[in-house]
């Protein structure tokens, strides 16, 4: 992480000419939260219409490495590299290249009233989206964590909170070194994009890799929330998806997964098969499918098949 | 070989394919995903011939062999690399103590590790010069980078390196 | 943070000019935590340097493709007539469908992977994985 920060802020700097500049205040607060240091113990809670999910973590950022351990197990973050243990091993997945960071200007923060929290002086922010709240985060003011962090679906319901419950500011001594990995795969930007859209819904695909086994995957992101969508040629839905709840969007239907800092949704098309996992709400992920490629049923040929021998 | 002539390709796989491979092993850690990517940057060299014009050999060589690299990293599917443990051995010369070997093979497999660790352009940068051999103006050339960047990247991973080694 | 910074780099590399290289040396001679973080740079550098260069294994170098041209186009001329033959005929097998094509597992690394290079709302929870 103490990689990305100068970067990021170089380029964040050359704003393109003619374009709304994002909220400053906004960017320093997320930049800010992404690289102090910090331990803590915390809570996420997750609730799509009645889907929800929830979980216990913790995590530690020191010296540039971040470790969560979550309910998938334990994830160790260095710069670009991620290693994800997998029984005894680990497996390291390094982005080789990404595009620069930049904020949506569409949103804006509040001034910041002071509280407290978990016993420390904490400021509450808002983070609004075209002028109608999005997220409120409580941030400590020592170290500039957010304790809390709450989004909003777009009627104003709670869709996802976030809660540190143990928190300890500054760097941790004893955090462990990466540890070896039984194999390492590095991921660079391909030039394919397929069939998936430059923007959607006011999300910007910033880098398309290619997936594992054969698929493609498109990252979007908006600054503040992102997703990838995975491409494939058109085969077997998951296992994990049997049941679960179909919704409708602009009369297409569409299963979707709800997990603590997650939404997964699944559509089979014509001659592709896609899944989209992202922290995006769900307003935000229903508009993002009107501009993604339909879901449909395999071609005329397929159903003449199946109307001519069953 | 002679700056005003164009090398037959026969030739540039023997004198550079070595190195092109230990610079795409050396990036990936992995021997497979070396030989594969070694094989299409030769491919591409050999594409290259016919239109390169006698200049700066090394410069132009190592340009085509980084964008070849990059390229088929960018279009192969993703797989993920084997243990290094098998994988460091030289095969040259006579074979040393088993005590040695060991010993080697543990150091050398900590190194290769912690490469691996340093963000691609850094590691990149600390490749060319130090496992490839090249001036920091042919880095610039090579990445397309002024030799400032060049400058500036290799320290950086050097200092990683050190951190993660000590 | 050093004095010389990068300069160091460049002096071990040789990559200094000599109006550098006087300086440096003028100032490595009374400095002594520049001179220990050259011995640091120059271990790194040789780490790197000593690794051992290893041979790539058999059938780097490929043999030119040996392939007559005019066999080539025969193949090609005979592919056509195979498929416009499948068409005429019509439906020989059911098209079936591919197994699964996604991982969970790994998709969720992958997004995770990306994801968390950025700053965003995410970074603050850090990354849980997948259902």
């Amino acid at each position: 992480m103490r990689r990305l920060l100068p970067v990021a802020l170089m380029i964040a700097s050359l704003a393109t000419p003619g374009v709304a500049a994002a909220d400053d205040e906004l960017r320093d607060i997320l930049l800010d939260a992404a690289t102090a240091d910090f331990h803590g113990d915390g809570i996420v809670l997750c609730n799509w219409d009645g889907d929800s999910a929830a979980a216990t973590y913790d995590v530690t950022r020191s010296g540039g490495m971040s470790m969560v351990h979550g309910p998938g197990g334990d994830v160790l973050v260095s710069g670009a590299l991620t290693a994800v243990q997998s029984g005894a091993d680990w497996y390291g997945l390094e982005v080789g290249e990404w595009s620069a960071w930049s904020l949506s200007d569409r949103y804006t923060v509040s001034a910041p009233q002071p509280t407290v929290r978990l016993g420390r002086p904490a400021s509450i922010v808002t983070v609004s989206e075209n002028g109608r709240p999005r997220a409120r985060l409580i941030i400590d003011d020592e170290s500039t964590i957010p304790l809390v962090t709450e989004i909003l679906d777009g009627d104003g319901t709670l869709f996802r909170l976030a809660a540190l419950i143990d928190f300890e500011p500054g760097a941790v001594l004893d955090m462990p070194e990466m540890p070896p990995l039984h194999s390492q795969t590095m991921v660079m930007p391909t030039a394919e994009p397929g069939s998936l859209p430059a923007e959607a819904a006011g999300y910007r695909r910033a880098d398309t890799y290619a997936g594992p086994d054969e698929t493609i995957q498109a990252f979007y992101t908006d600054g503040l929330f992102s997703f990838s969508i995975f491409e494939s040629e058109r085969g077997e839905r998951p296992e994990a998806f049997d049941d679960a709840t179909r919704f409708e969007v602009e009369g297409e239907t569409y299963r979707r997964l709800v997990t603590p800092s997650h939404v997964w949704v699944h559509w089979q098309a014509p001659n592709r098969s896609y899944l989209l996992v992202g922290d995006l709400p769900p307003d935000h992920i229903e508009q993002v499918l009107t501009e993604l490629p339909e879901p449909g049923n395999r071609g005329l040929f397929v159903r003449m098949w199946r109307r001519l021998f069953g | 070989m002679t700056e005003d002539s164009v090398p037959s390709w026969e030739q540039v796989a023997r004198d550079h394919g070595r190195t092109i491979y230990n610079f795409a092993y050396r990036l990936t850690g992995n021997s497979d995903d070396a030989k594969d990517l070694a094989q299409e940057v030769l491919l591409r060299v050999r594409r290259g011939l016919a239109t390169y014009t006698p200049g700066s050999f090394e410069g132009w060589l190592w340009r085509i062999t980084r964008n070849a690299f990059l390229d088929e990293v960018r279009r192969r599917k993703r797989r993920p690399t084997v243990p290094l443990a098998d994988d460091d051995r030289s095969h040259a010369g006579a074979a040393p103590p088993p005590e040695e070997v060991l010993a080697d093979v543990r150091l050398s497999d900590d190194v290769q590790a912690a490469l691996l660790r340093l963000p691609y352009e850094f590691r990149e940068a600390v490749v060319m010069c130090d496992v490839v051999g090249l001036s920091y103006d042919e880095i610039a050339a090579a990445v397309e980078i002024p030799v400032g960047t060049v400058r500036s990247r290799i320290h950086r991973g050097r200092k990683m390196l050190r951190e993660m080694l000590s | 943070m050093s004095h010389l910074g990068e300069l160091l780099s460049a002096h071990l590399d040789d990559e200094v000019t000599p109006e550098e290289r006087t300086r440096i040396e003028a100032h490595l001679a009374g400095c002594s935590e520049c001179s220990r973080e050259l011995e640091d740079l120059d271990a790194a550098r040789s780490a790197i340097r000593t690794l051992p260069l290893l041979d790539p294994p058999r059938g780097l170098v490929p043999r030119p493709a040996a392939r007559a041209p005019w066999l080539r186009r025969r193949w090609v001329a005979a592919a056509g007539a195979i498929a416009a033959g499948a068409l005429a005929v019509g439906l020989v097998t059911a098209p079936g469908e591919r197994g699964p094509v996604f991982d969970m597992d790994t998709i969720a690394d992958q997004h995770t992977a990306r994801q968390v290079v950025d700053p965003g709302i995410s970074t603050i929870r850090g990354p849980l994985g997948g259902p």
